[in-house]
Protein backbone atom coordinates (compact mmCIF):
# COMPACT_ATOMS: atom_id res chain seq x y z
CA UNK A 1 0.00 0.00 0.00
CA UNK A 2 1.40 3.16 -0.82
CA UNK A 3 2.29 5.73 1.90
CA UNK A 4 -0.80 8.07 2.68
CA UNK A 5 -0.13 11.14 1.51
CA UNK A 6 -0.55 13.99 4.52
CA UNK A 7 -3.92 16.19 4.63
CA UNK A 8 -3.79 18.91 2.88
CA UNK A 9 -6.09 21.90 2.69
CA UNK A 10 -6.79 21.82 0.01
CA UNK A 11 -10.87 21.70 -1.36
CA UNK A 12 -11.97 19.28 -3.14
CA UNK A 13 -14.67 20.46 -5.44
CA UNK A 14 -17.71 19.10 -5.11
CA UNK A 15 -18.25 18.45 -9.09
CA UNK A 16 -14.88 16.08 -8.82
CA UNK A 17 -16.66 12.71 -9.64
CA UNK A 18 -16.40 10.17 -7.42
CA UNK A 19 -14.55 7.45 -9.68
CA UNK A 20 -11.61 10.38 -9.99
CA UNK A 21 -11.77 10.67 -5.87
CA UNK A 22 -11.57 7.11 -5.90
CA UNK A 23 -8.53 6.59 -8.08
CA UNK A 24 -6.60 9.50 -6.08
CA UNK A 25 -7.28 7.46 -3.02
CA UNK A 26 -6.39 4.65 -4.26
CA UNK A 27 -2.84 5.62 -4.82
CA UNK A 28 -2.82 7.52 -1.27
CA UNK A 29 -4.25 10.73 -1.64
CA UNK A 30 -5.84 11.22 1.89
CA UNK A 31 -7.30 14.06 0.83
CA UNK A 32 -9.25 12.95 -1.77
CA UNK A 33 -9.91 10.02 0.54
CA UNK A 34 -11.19 12.97 3.41
CA UNK A 35 -14.18 14.00 0.57
CA UNK A 36 -15.23 10.43 -0.09
CA UNK A 37 -15.74 10.25 3.96
CA UNK A 38 -17.60 13.49 3.87
CA UNK A 39 -19.83 12.51 1.25
CA UNK A 40 -21.02 9.07 2.19
CA UNK A 41 -20.43 9.53 6.64
CA UNK A 42 -23.77 10.65 7.46
CA UNK A 43 -25.64 7.91 5.10
CA UNK A 44 -23.51 5.08 6.58
CA UNK A 45 -23.67 6.49 10.28
CA UNK A 46 -27.73 6.43 10.04
CA UNK A 47 -27.65 3.09 8.61
CA UNK A 48 -25.38 1.68 11.33
CA UNK A 49 -27.31 3.42 13.94
CA UNK A 50 -31.00 2.31 12.93
CA UNK A 51 -28.90 -1.25 13.15
CA UNK A 52 -27.78 -0.87 16.54
CA UNK A 53 -29.94 1.63 18.17
CA UNK A 54 -26.69 2.62 19.53
CA UNK A 55 -25.02 6.15 18.92
CA UNK A 56 -21.85 4.89 20.49
CA UNK A 57 -21.35 1.98 19.01
CA UNK A 58 -23.04 3.59 14.97
CA UNK A 59 -19.70 5.91 15.58
CA UNK A 60 -17.21 3.76 16.08
CA UNK A 61 -18.72 1.24 13.36
CA UNK A 62 -19.28 3.91 10.77
CA UNK A 63 -15.31 4.75 11.50
CA UNK A 64 -13.86 1.44 11.34
CA UNK A 65 -16.07 1.00 8.25
CA UNK A 66 -14.44 4.02 6.36
CA UNK A 67 -10.67 2.98 7.93
CA UNK A 68 -11.37 -1.03 6.81
CA UNK A 69 -12.51 0.64 3.24
CA UNK A 70 -9.25 3.08 2.69
CA UNK A 71 -7.14 -0.13 3.41
CA UNK A 72 -9.12 -2.49 1.00
CA UNK A 73 -9.60 0.12 -1.72
CA UNK A 74 -7.23 -1.90 -3.73
CA UNK A 75 -9.51 -4.84 -3.79
CA UNK A 76 -12.26 -2.21 -5.03
CA UNK A 77 -12.45 -3.67 -8.98
CA UNK A 78 -14.62 -0.56 -9.49
CA UNK A 79 -17.31 -3.23 -10.92
CA UNK A 80 -20.03 -1.60 -8.63
CA UNK A 81 -20.20 2.19 -7.69
CA UNK A 82 -17.94 2.57 -4.36
CA UNK A 83 -20.98 3.93 -2.73
CA UNK A 84 -22.58 0.37 -3.22
CA UNK A 85 -18.98 -1.18 -2.22
CA UNK A 86 -18.64 0.79 1.29
CA UNK A 87 -22.46 0.11 2.16
CA UNK A 88 -21.41 -3.76 1.52
CA UNK A 89 -18.42 -3.39 3.78
CA UNK A 90 -20.99 -1.14 7.08
CA UNK A 91 -23.55 -3.68 6.64
CA UNK A 92 -20.97 -7.07 6.84
CA UNK A 93 -19.05 -4.87 9.58
CA UNK A 94 -22.39 -4.55 11.35
CA UNK A 95 -23.98 -7.86 11.31
CA UNK A 96 -20.77 -9.22 12.62
CA UNK A 97 -20.91 -6.72 15.69
CA UNK A 98 -24.41 -7.82 16.15
CA UNK A 99 -24.14 -11.23 15.87
CA UNK A 100 -21.04 -10.89 18.87
CA UNK A 101 -22.84 -8.34 20.86
CA UNK A 102 -26.39 -10.70 21.02
CA UNK A 103 -28.46 -9.38 23.53
CA UNK A 104 -26.11 -7.46 25.49
CA UNK A 105 -27.32 -4.03 23.69
CA UNK A 106 -28.92 -1.11 25.22
CA UNK A 107 -30.23 1.78 23.81
CA UNK A 108 -28.79 4.98 23.32
CA UNK A 109 -31.25 6.79 20.70
CA UNK A 110 -30.21 10.30 19.37
CA UNK A 111 -33.09 12.99 19.69
CA UNK A 112 -35.67 13.28 17.74
CA UNK A 113 -35.30 16.74 15.57
CA UNK A 114 -38.22 19.27 15.65
CA UNK A 115 -39.52 18.61 11.63
CA UNK A 116 -40.83 15.16 13.56
CA UNK A 117 -42.93 16.99 15.70
CA UNK A 118 -44.48 18.73 12.89
CA UNK A 119 -44.76 15.42 10.17
CA UNK A 120 -48.53 15.16 9.63
CA UNK A 121 -48.43 11.60 9.42
CA UNK A 122 -46.50 10.96 12.39
CA UNK A 123 -48.79 12.76 14.70
CA UNK A 124 -51.77 11.40 13.51
CA UNK A 125 -50.21 8.48 14.73
CA UNK A 126 -49.66 9.32 18.29
CA UNK A 127 -52.33 11.83 18.45
CA UNK A 128 -55.20 9.64 20.17
CA UNK A 129 -52.14 7.88 22.40
CA UNK A 130 -51.34 11.09 24.47
CA UNK A 131 -52.31 14.27 24.95
CA UNK A 132 -48.26 15.27 25.06
CA UNK A 133 -46.96 14.99 22.03
CA UNK A 134 -43.14 14.86 22.88
CA UNK A 135 -43.48 12.33 24.99
CA UNK A 136 -45.55 10.30 22.80
CA UNK A 137 -42.97 10.98 19.90
CA UNK A 138 -40.14 9.58 22.30
CA UNK A 139 -42.40 6.71 23.60
CA UNK A 140 -43.18 5.56 19.84
CA UNK A 141 -39.16 5.74 19.09
CA UNK A 142 -38.20 3.48 21.88
CA UNK A 143 -41.41 0.87 20.57
CA UNK A 144 -40.20 1.35 16.98
CA UNK A 145 -36.74 0.67 17.79
CA UNK A 146 -37.41 -2.48 20.72
CA UNK A 147 -39.31 -3.94 17.68
CA UNK A 148 -36.53 -2.99 15.40
CA UNK A 149 -33.91 -5.46 17.47
CA UNK A 150 -36.94 -7.56 17.57
CA UNK A 151 -35.92 -8.68 14.00
CA UNK A 152 -33.13 -10.98 12.63
CA UNK A 153 -30.11 -8.84 11.55
CA UNK A 154 -30.77 -9.13 7.75
CA UNK A 155 -34.39 -8.74 8.03
CA UNK A 156 -33.39 -5.52 9.72
CA UNK A 157 -30.59 -4.64 7.86
CA UNK A 158 -33.96 -4.49 5.09
CA UNK A 159 -36.01 -2.79 6.70
CA UNK A 160 -33.62 0.23 7.10
CA UNK A 161 -32.33 0.11 3.33
CA UNK A 162 -35.91 0.13 2.35
CA UNK A 163 -37.91 2.18 4.56
CA UNK A 164 -35.98 4.03 6.43
CA UNK A 165 -33.49 4.93 3.92
CA UNK A 166 -35.64 4.60 0.33
CA UNK A 167 -33.06 2.61 -1.54
CA UNK A 168 -34.05 0.17 -4.20
CA UNK A 169 -34.88 -3.32 -3.80
CA UNK A 170 -31.28 -3.83 -6.86
CA UNK A 171 -29.02 -2.00 -4.73
CA UNK A 172 -30.17 -4.33 -1.88
CA UNK A 173 -29.83 -6.91 -3.30
CA UNK A 174 -26.43 -5.86 -4.57
CA UNK A 175 -25.18 -4.15 -0.81
CA UNK A 176 -26.52 -7.92 0.74
CA UNK A 177 -24.82 -10.01 -2.16
CA UNK A 178 -28.44 -11.28 -2.59
CA UNK A 179 -30.86 -11.72 -5.35
CA UNK A 180 -33.95 -9.27 -5.86
CA UNK A 181 -36.09 -12.06 -4.90
CA UNK A 182 -34.65 -12.66 -1.46
CA UNK A 183 -35.03 -9.36 -0.38
CA UNK A 184 -38.38 -9.09 -1.36
CA UNK A 185 -39.23 -11.98 0.53
CA UNK A 186 -37.61 -10.91 3.31
CA UNK A 187 -38.35 -7.73 3.36
CA UNK A 188 -42.71 -9.00 3.38
CA UNK A 189 -41.40 -10.92 6.22
CA UNK A 190 -40.09 -8.05 8.38
CA UNK A 191 -42.94 -5.68 7.99
CA UNK A 192 -45.27 -8.34 8.93
CA UNK A 193 -43.05 -8.91 12.34
CA UNK A 194 -43.29 -5.30 12.95
CA UNK A 195 -47.02 -4.82 12.34
CA UNK A 196 -47.38 -7.81 14.91
CA UNK A 197 -45.00 -6.00 17.76
CA UNK A 198 -46.28 -2.27 16.28
CA UNK A 199 -50.07 -3.30 16.47
CA UNK A 200 -51.04 -0.66 18.70
CA UNK A 201 -49.81 2.26 16.14
CA UNK A 202 -50.35 0.24 13.11
CA UNK A 203 -53.46 -0.30 11.90
CA UNK A 204 -53.95 -3.08 9.05
CA UNK A 205 -55.93 -2.06 6.29
CA UNK B 1 -47.88 0.87 -5.58
CA UNK B 2 -48.94 -2.62 -4.76
CA UNK B 3 -50.80 -4.46 -3.15
CA UNK B 4 -47.78 -5.16 -0.24
CA UNK B 5 -46.75 -1.62 -0.41
CA UNK B 6 -50.40 -0.91 0.49
CA UNK B 7 -50.73 -3.13 3.02
CA UNK B 8 -47.60 -1.87 4.80
CA UNK B 9 -48.47 1.97 4.28
CA UNK B 10 -49.25 2.32 7.99
CA UNK B 11 -46.14 1.25 9.26
CA UNK B 12 -43.99 3.09 6.26
CA UNK B 13 -45.26 6.02 7.79
CA UNK B 14 -44.44 4.72 11.22
CA UNK B 15 -40.59 4.09 10.30
CA UNK B 16 -40.60 7.42 9.10
CA UNK B 17 -40.16 8.83 12.52
CA UNK B 18 -36.46 6.60 12.23
CA UNK B 19 -35.86 9.86 9.71
CA UNK B 20 -35.76 11.98 12.34
CA UNK B 21 -33.36 10.23 14.97
CA UNK B 22 -29.98 12.34 14.08
CA UNK B 23 -27.14 13.55 15.54
CA UNK B 24 -26.77 16.67 17.44
CA UNK B 25 -25.55 19.43 15.31
CA UNK B 26 -22.22 19.68 14.15
CA UNK B 27 -21.50 15.89 15.01
CA UNK B 28 -20.10 15.08 11.77
CA UNK B 29 -17.96 18.12 11.54
CA UNK B 30 -14.89 15.61 13.33
CA UNK B 31 -15.96 12.73 11.58
CA UNK B 32 -13.47 12.95 8.48
CA UNK B 33 -10.72 14.22 10.11
CA UNK B 34 -10.59 11.21 13.15
CA UNK B 35 -11.15 8.80 10.36
CA UNK B 36 -7.94 10.22 8.32
CA UNK B 37 -6.30 9.96 11.40
CA UNK B 38 -7.18 6.77 12.56
CA UNK B 39 -5.56 5.50 8.84
CA UNK B 40 -2.44 7.17 9.25
CA UNK B 41 -1.79 6.17 13.13
CA UNK B 42 -2.71 2.69 11.77
CA UNK B 43 -0.31 3.17 8.72
CA UNK B 44 2.71 4.17 10.62
CA UNK B 45 1.80 1.49 13.54
CA UNK B 46 2.39 -0.76 10.77
CA UNK B 47 5.11 0.65 8.85
CA UNK B 48 7.15 0.63 12.96
CA UNK B 49 6.02 -2.65 13.21
CA UNK B 50 7.37 -3.71 10.10
CA UNK B 51 10.70 -1.97 10.98
CA UNK B 52 11.40 -3.16 14.37
CA UNK B 53 10.26 -7.00 13.99
CA UNK B 54 13.04 -8.07 16.85
CA UNK B 55 10.84 -6.36 20.00
CA UNK B 56 8.11 -6.91 18.16
CA UNK B 57 9.10 -11.04 18.40
CA UNK B 58 9.64 -10.33 22.19
CA UNK B 59 6.79 -8.71 23.22
CA UNK B 60 4.67 -11.53 21.63
CA UNK B 61 6.73 -13.82 23.14
CA UNK B 62 6.60 -12.31 26.37
CA UNK B 63 2.78 -11.68 25.85
CA UNK B 64 2.63 -15.25 25.79
CA UNK B 65 3.10 -15.82 29.66
CA UNK B 66 0.86 -13.65 30.55
CA UNK B 67 -2.18 -15.71 29.00
CA UNK B 68 -0.18 -18.87 29.49
CA UNK B 69 1.22 -19.31 32.85
CA UNK B 70 2.14 -22.65 32.27
CA UNK B 71 4.28 -22.40 29.48
CA UNK B 72 6.59 -20.15 32.51
CA UNK B 73 6.96 -23.48 34.28
CA UNK B 74 7.67 -25.50 31.06
CA UNK B 75 10.11 -23.48 29.85
CA UNK B 76 11.74 -23.43 33.34
CA UNK B 77 11.98 -26.87 32.94
CA UNK B 78 13.19 -27.56 29.84
CA UNK B 79 15.80 -25.26 30.66
CA UNK B 80 16.70 -26.80 33.81
CA UNK B 81 16.75 -30.45 31.56
CA UNK B 82 19.07 -28.82 29.10
CA UNK B 83 21.43 -27.72 32.04
CA UNK B 84 21.87 -30.91 33.23
CA UNK B 85 22.19 -33.02 30.46
CA UNK B 86 24.62 -30.61 29.43
CA UNK B 87 26.60 -30.87 32.35
CA UNK B 88 26.52 -35.25 32.00
CA UNK B 89 27.71 -34.97 28.74
CA UNK B 90 30.62 -32.80 29.29
CA UNK B 91 31.36 -34.86 32.29
CA UNK B 92 31.43 -37.82 30.28
CA UNK B 93 33.20 -36.57 27.73
CA UNK B 94 35.86 -35.50 29.88
CA UNK B 95 36.03 -39.61 31.25
CA UNK B 96 36.18 -40.44 27.94
CA UNK B 97 39.30 -38.33 27.51
CA UNK B 98 40.49 -39.13 30.82
CA UNK B 99 40.34 -43.00 30.15
CA UNK B 100 41.94 -43.02 26.56
CA UNK B 101 45.28 -41.03 28.10
CA UNK B 102 44.91 -43.85 31.06
CA UNK B 103 45.26 -46.94 28.85
CA UNK B 104 48.01 -44.74 26.73
CA UNK B 105 50.38 -44.32 29.39
CA UNK B 106 49.80 -48.14 30.46
CA UNK B 107 51.40 -49.26 26.74
CA UNK B 108 54.30 -46.49 27.04
CA UNK B 109 56.56 -49.11 28.66
CA UNK B 110 58.71 -49.47 25.66
CA UNK B 111 59.48 -45.39 25.88
CA UNK B 112 59.44 -44.28 29.54
CA UNK B 113 61.80 -41.50 28.96
CA UNK B 114 59.16 -39.70 26.49
CA UNK B 115 56.38 -40.48 29.10
CA UNK B 116 58.36 -39.42 32.10
CA UNK B 117 59.70 -36.34 29.81
CA UNK B 118 56.11 -34.91 28.74
CA UNK B 119 54.16 -35.45 31.41
CA UNK B 120 53.98 -34.55 35.28
CA UNK B 121 54.51 -36.98 37.49
CA UNK B 122 50.93 -37.05 39.14
CA UNK B 123 49.15 -37.68 35.88
CA UNK B 124 51.45 -40.38 34.70
CA UNK B 125 50.93 -42.35 37.80
CA UNK B 126 49.02 -45.46 36.95
CA UNK B 127 45.81 -44.59 39.13
CA UNK B 128 45.29 -41.34 37.57
CA UNK B 129 41.93 -42.34 35.72
CA UNK B 130 40.34 -42.25 39.35
CA UNK B 131 41.74 -38.80 40.45
CA UNK B 132 39.45 -36.85 38.51
CA UNK B 133 38.88 -36.37 34.82
CA UNK B 134 37.93 -32.59 35.20
CA UNK B 135 41.25 -31.93 36.47
CA UNK B 136 43.08 -34.03 33.71
CA UNK B 137 40.93 -32.00 31.24
CA UNK B 138 42.20 -28.54 32.44
CA UNK B 139 45.30 -29.10 31.95
CA UNK B 140 46.99 -28.53 28.53
CA UNK B 141 49.44 -31.15 29.18
CA UNK B 142 47.46 -33.50 29.53
CA UNK B 143 45.67 -32.94 26.18
CA UNK B 144 48.68 -34.08 24.85
CA UNK B 145 48.53 -37.55 22.78
CA UNK B 146 51.36 -39.68 22.64
CA UNK B 147 52.56 -39.83 18.98
CA UNK B 148 51.27 -43.70 18.96
CA UNK B 149 47.86 -43.39 20.37
CA UNK B 150 47.14 -40.71 17.37
CA UNK B 151 48.62 -43.19 14.89
CA UNK B 152 47.34 -46.15 16.13
CA UNK B 153 50.39 -47.97 16.03
CA UNK B 154 54.35 -47.28 17.13
CA UNK B 155 56.25 -44.76 15.56
CA UNK B 156 59.41 -46.43 13.96
CA UNK B 157 60.37 -43.30 12.55
CA UNK B 158 61.87 -42.00 15.92
CA UNK B 159 63.87 -42.94 18.41
CA UNK B 160 63.72 -42.09 21.74
CA UNK B 161 66.56 -39.86 23.08
CA UNK B 162 68.17 -39.62 26.58
CA UNK B 163 70.33 -37.07 27.58
CA UNK B 164 73.20 -38.28 30.29
CA UNK B 165 75.17 -35.40 31.49
CA UNK B 166 78.56 -36.10 31.81
CA UNK B 167 81.33 -34.76 33.25
CA UNK B 168 83.50 -33.03 30.87
CA UNK B 169 87.08 -32.08 32.15
CA UNK B 170 87.81 -28.71 30.66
Amino acid sequence: MPEPAATTDTEVSAEVPESDLVRRAREGDLTAYDDLVKRYQERIYATIYHMTANHEDANDLAQDSFIKAFSALKSFKGGSSFYTWLYRIAVNKTINFLKQRKNKYHLSLNDIDFNAENDPDLVALISHKTPQREAGLSELQKKLNEALLKLSESHRMVVVLHDVQGQSHEDIAEIMGCNIGTVRSRLFYARQQLQGYLAEYVKPL
Amino acid sequence: MNESEQRFDSLRQLLKLKQHEIPPPGYFSGFSSQVISAIQEEHSNSSRSQNNFSPSWLTRFLSAFDSRPGLVGGLATSMVLFLVLGIVLADHSDNEIAANYSADANIQPSSPTLASATLPSELSSPDQGTSGGIAVSTNPIASLQPASSIFGQDNSLFQTASYAPSAVGH
